[in-house]
């Protein structure tokens, strides 16, 4: 797939160097040409220095024949630009554009552009790792709103079922690991100690969840 | 009535200023506190401080009851996201822009908001261009993306034209005289009004057939 990345910081050149290493055809865009010294050595696609919504700089990197575009620069009203120009101008079916300003981000988003926003989904996780510390966060979807954990079952718990855990809308226990074997939950399931529950959680809910695993 | 200017610099200012002698009321927003400092001391009251181009700030500043938003920012992608949102989300009437990189200049259209944009390379190139071009006849306006123009003229005591009918002038097809200044009063031309040497004729023509009409009005260089 050809795609062009906007933006060579430091999301940008992961990004370059993941698509490159699955063999996708990678073009990245940067003002500062210093900024390609974050591509890795096995990079294998094409740089070129410019703006990311200059006309020529993007017909130099085939826009036209592009599956996919990314605007990873480190400013939201460049990458809006970068994104809405590629999508409405030159119709690449793919466009995803990193915003910092959630609000910005939603604008875009109802207007057809996919956004990425890392503000709300790094204070997020961070809120939950410092005000809920046994709950450990593995990760988050969407602008973390819902985000996956583990907590081990502690000696209390023992004996009481996964239905016991489960608050429907807001929290489930999707997998138990015992004694280093995984399965998926049902609502029978019958907790042990030392069992790691990876649960499912609306961050609304954490508070209810933590009451319940303390009892 | 109410403008918003984002980018209150020295063009920011200047601007303010006039549209305020003009009857606006007039509201700033620039990023810098220096600049609001100052601002604030030239043209009083409401300039805010932070960036035009966050949804909050425009809201903050009451854009929703904007007539005139324009975006006078140092860098393209403000300024074209100041338009986005001022036409899309506030519904702003009238929005302009200034273009900074005259490369850019292709961006600023009506997906963008923009429902005029002012590019002053471009300008400046222009005229310069129209002064050495075809001298007496000065092009005030550009219409229709540079397509045609608005012309003035006043007529030489040598033109061919002198004390004829406009019907007897044979304008070229692409052209309309369309006033008449005469000893300061204005008149609007028929068929039958003759021009004569000193009036001030506005006319609209193609940019292809400027020459000709040029040529007709003036006599050939």
């Amino acid at each position: 797939m050809r795609v062009i990345i906007v933006g060579c910081g430091r999301v940008g050149s992961e990004l370059a160097n993941a698509l490159s290493a699955e063999r996708h055809d990678v073009v990245v865009i940067d003002r500062n040409p210093l900024s390609f010294g974050r591509l890795s050595r096995e990079f294998n696609g094409r740089m070129l220095t410019g703006v990311g919504f200059d006309r020529d700089i993007l017909l130099k990197a085939d826009v036209e024949g592009a599956e996919a575009l990314a605007a990873t620069t480190d400013s939201d009203n460049v990458n809006i630009v970068v994104a809405v120009t590629a999508k409405e101008t030159f119709k690449v079916p793919h466009v995803v554009a990193r915003i910092y300003d959630p609000q910005v981000a939603e604008i875009y988003r109802r207007e057809g552009i996919p956004t990425v926003t890392p503000t709300m989904w790094a204070a997020n996780t961070m809120k939950t790792m410092i005000v809920h510390p046994p709950l450990a966060s593995l990760s988050a979807c969407g602008s973390g709103e819902v985000q996956f954990f583990t907590v081990e079952v502690p000696r209390p718990l023992a004996g009481r079922t996964v239905q016991d855990l489960t608050l429907p809308g807001e929290a489930l226990v999707g997998a138990v690991v015992r004694r280093g074997q995984a399965m998926i939950a049902t609502t029978n399931t019958r907790l042990e100690v030392g069992d790691i529950l990876h649960i499912t959680a609306a961050v609304a809910a954490i508070p209810k969840l933590e009451k319940l695993l303390a009892h | 009535m109410l403008a918003v200017i984002i980018g209150g610099g020295r063009g920011g200012s200047y601007l303010a200023r006039d549209l305020q002698s003009q009857g606006y009321q007039v509201k700033v927003v620039d990023r810098r506190p220096d600049v609001v400092a100052k601002l604030r001391q030239e043209i009083g009251g409401d300039v805010l401080c932070g960036d035009g181009s966050s949804p909050q700030i425009l809201e903050q500043i009451g854009t929703a009851k904007a007539d005139l938003v324009v975006a006078l920012t140092h860098n393209d992608e403000d300024n074209l996201v100041v338009c986005r949102l001022a036409k899309r989300q506030f519904r702003v009437p009238r929005v302009i822009a200034r273009v900074n990189n005259p490369l850019n200049e292709w961006l600023y259209n009506k997906a963008w908001g923009v429902d005029v944009a002012i590019s002053q390379t471009h300008i400046t190139s222009k005229v310069i261009e129209e002064q050495i071009g075809l001298g007496e006849l000065i092009t005030l306006l550009k219409l229709n993306r540079g397509a045609a123009a608005l012309l003035e003229l006043r007529l030489p005591e040598t033109s061919p034209c002198q004390g004829k009918a406009i019907r007897d002038l044979n304008l070229p097809g692409e052209t309309v005289i369309v006033s008449v200044i005469r000893a300061g009063k204005l008149i609007i031309p028929r068929g039958d009004t003759h021009l004569e040497a000193g009036d001030d004729i506005l006319a609209v023509s193609t940019v292809a057939a400027e020459k000709a009409l040029k040529d007709l009005l003036v006599g050939p260089a």
